[in-house]
């Protein structure tokens, strides 16, 4: 398995043991709040080495 | 006993959400990726985002239906998918089994008839197996089901060659070669998260409807549980069923992907709004198939798609025999 797919996988369950723990709609937003950050970051960094669209974390 | 049925019902649900995520995926993707207008990594981001948001927001409506709406408590008002649960468990399994061996083929099959396949087995073992329970089996909301499954596909191929013939005079009018491809990227990824969005609405609610039904109705917290599964099916082992839908089917230009996912995604949504289950296979199958027959039949493959349609037929009632025969040994062996 690639990173990201791992790094994708551990946010949705972390996401799912706190909607289980805490708050459904705060396990939502934790989920969406990482992995669009995941990928900034990402793109990000593809782009300071040229690379065009990232890829870095595969 | 009862905690261990609990977390085997849990593990059994996850195993069904999984496998229709990995069979899925490509229903709201999969043109996009064939067509080389979007990466494989950047749909998976978009469809674990999307998946979420439809889940949670109109999951409950098919949950509803696969959870009370095809068995019915019968007189005595028991409860019947959480009185026999080994019966539940045999129902998910025999649906996710299904679902995997199609996927490891490529075929991208019907997941929302295989679980409704496995629920009218399921219905016709506790009638048998339990007849003091009275439960029913509403033949009615079956018709309603099954007439919208003949529907579907066709819904989905006018929507898509409606839409092809639509837009593609528009978007000839752009002479600028850079801004036609911005717009038509962004077309797309907006369709393809409206296509995930439906997709998690349809296929959650399908997936956990029995959970829901079994754990009394936390239809939140189910719901996340099935988007979380649904999601990691998406990343773990959908490439090879975006194969088939991306390019097996018939080569699609990026106008034909963007009216494919975008007539499959209204399709979807469009029944959802009735809490009525259909195939997203049916309607991505159905909806690349109107858009490639803008250019002509000889564009769409026959082989491939006498394979879908034999999986299509078999789909249901393999699910319902698999269900059958599962529940009957697990209560020989268990019950």
């Amino acid at each position: 398995m690639k990173t990201w797919e791992i790094l994708y996988i551990v946010v949705l369950l972390a996401g799912l043991m706190i909607g289980w723990q805490v708050n459904v709609y705060l396990a939502v937003a934790f989920i969406w709040a990482l992995i669009i950050l995941l990928e900034l970051y990402d793109a990000r960094k593809s782009k300071s080495h040229g690379q065009g669209q990232g890829h870095n974390l595969d | 006993m009862d905690g261990l049925i609990e977390i085997i019902v849990l593990l059994a649900g996850f195993f069904v959400a999984w496998n229709i995520g990995a069979n899925d995926t490509s229903n709201c993707v999969g043109a996009g990726i064939g067509a080389r207008i979007i990466s494989y990594r950047r749909a998976i981001m978009i469809v674990v985002l999307f998946f979420l948001l439809g889940a949670m927001l109109e999951g409950w409506k098919n949950m509803k239906t696969v959870g009370e709406g095809i068995i019915t408590p019968g007189p005595s008002g028991v409860n019947p998918i959480s009185a026999v649960p080994l019966a539940t468990v045999a129902a998910l399994i025999a649906a996710g089994v299904w679902v995997l061996l199609a996927t490891v083929f490529g075929l991208p099959i019907s997941t929302s008839h295989s679980m409704i396949g496995a629920v009218i087995g399921l219905g016709f073992l506790i009638n048998l197996t339990h007849p003091g329970l009275g439960a029913g089996i509403q033949y009615d909301k079956l018709v309603a089901i099954f007439a919208s499954w003949l529907l579907n596909p066709g819904m989905a191929a006018l929507c898509a060659f409606l839409i092809f013939k639509l837009v593609s005079p528009l978007l000839r009018r752009i002479k600028n070669l850079i801004l036609f491809n911005q717009v038509l990227i962004v077309l797309i990824i907006a369709a393809s998260a409206y296509g995930a969005y439906a997709i998690g609405a349809n296929d959650v609610g399908t997936s956990t409807g029995l959970i829901n039904k079994f754990f009394g109705g936390a239809p939140q917290i189910v719901a996340l549980f099935g988007a979380v599964a649904l999601s990691i099916g998406s990343i773990t082992f959908s490439r090879r069923v975006i194969q088939t839908v991306g390019g097996g089917i018939t080569v699609l230009d990026s106008v034909g992907a963007f009216s494919a996912q975008l007539g499959s995604a209204f399709t979807i949504w469009f029944f959802v709004q009735f809490g009525i289950p259909v195939s997203t296979s049916h309607a991505i199958v159905g909806a690349v198939i109107g858009a490639g027959l803008v250019k002509g039949t000889a564009a769409v493959s026959t082989k491939k798609l006498r394979h879908i349609v034999l999986a299509w037929i078999l789909t249901p009632i393999v699910a319902c025999a698999l269900s059958f025969a599962i529940g009957w040994i697990l209560l020989g062996v268990m019950g």
